[in-house]
């Protein structure tokens, strides 16, 4: 059994304005809170690029982990005011990533040197976890 | 799918772990986790974001999947079971929504009993969900309709929102 393993925990609330409390409460349509956790086991040997607490990211797509392998979780917290894009195909960057906010998956074996990030102006500053 | 305004909550903790403990003389299993010696942290968010109060159709979103299937299929379960009647992801990928319009923010669950795999663009499918497991992204660039979900193997059911 691997040794390194990542638990997940996400909580996501729809919530709707009701003027008449003039607040936010339980979406209507969909009515509930929505979660999920997971364990990801991830391999014990890994390349020294699979995660950094200090990464500046620029208007030029940068690969995350250097390692040329396949990866299976990824998790990228963005710490500074630009927005981070995410691209896992190589080019195309349909994640967007907002200060203070972690985006956190696993991946059905991704290969690493498609996994870039980039803003879309000026820098910004992110921690990461792109593990095999 | 009207609304006077639409906010979605959401948060996130992520806990590196190790299993073991290499000590002097011994490798032992605590039964308390020890944090990742290479990572050394945890990492998390707590935010929420706007959306569309008037959401684009009927399925920007789905949950309860089992039980609003087995209600409309009740009439069929002569050749269902109850665990089965829920199941509605297969090996072949589905187009979760038709709009075209520009995808503001996902969430994905898997409820089924088998992996699920998440395509952004309708061909490769990059995100993969094991049962129990949930998923969210602010999309940029891309519509509504380029989500696609397919099951790994067998079938599986998915719990999703996807908001404009």
């Amino acid at each position: 059994m691997p040794n390194k393993k990542i638990v997940t925990k996400v909580m996501v609330h729809p919530t709707e304005f009701v003027n008449a409390q003039s607040r936010y409460y339980n979406d209507s349509d969909i009515g509930k809170r929505l979660s999920g956790k997971i364990t990801t086991d991830i391999a014990d040997s890994q390349h020294s690029s699979f995660f950094s607490g200090d990464k500046e990211v620029t208007t030029t797509g940068t690969v995350l982990n250097t390692a040329g392998v396949s990866i299976i979780y990824i998790m990228i917290k963005n710490k500074a005011n630009n927005d981070v894009f995410l691209s896992l195909d190589g080019s195309n960057y349909k994640t967007k990533i907002s200060k203070n906010d972690v985006f956190s998956s696993e991946l059905n074996s991704v290969s690493s040197a498609n996994i870039k990030v980039k803003t879309s102006s000026e820098t910004s500053n992110i921690e990461y976890i792109v593990a095999q | 799918m009207s609304a006077v305004a639409r906010r979605i909550q959401y948060n996130t903790q992520v806990l590196p772990f190790i299993n073991d403990v290499a000590l002097e003389e011994e490798t032992i299993t605590p039964s308390l986790k020890y944090i990742d010696s290479d990572i050394k942290k945890s990492y998390g968010c707590s935010s929420f974001i706007d959306i569309t109060a008037n959401q684009v159709n009927d399925s920007w979103f789905r949950v309860n999947t089992k039980w609003l299937t087995a209600n409309s299929n009740w009439e069929t379960l002569t050749t269902l079971n109850w665990d089965e009647s829920g199941e509605d992801l297969t090996t072949s990928g589905e187009q979760l929504n038709t709009s075209s319009t520009a995808l503001v923010f996902a969430y994905f669950k898997n409820i089924g009993s088998n992996t699920i795999l998440i395509s952004l663009d309708g061909s490769t499918y990059n995100l993969k969900l094991l049962p129990k497991n949930a998923l969210y992204f602010k999309a940029s660039s891309m519509p509504v309709s380029g989500i696609f979900a397919k099951s790994a193997s067998g079938t599986s059911a998915l719990e999703y929102v996807l908001g404009i």
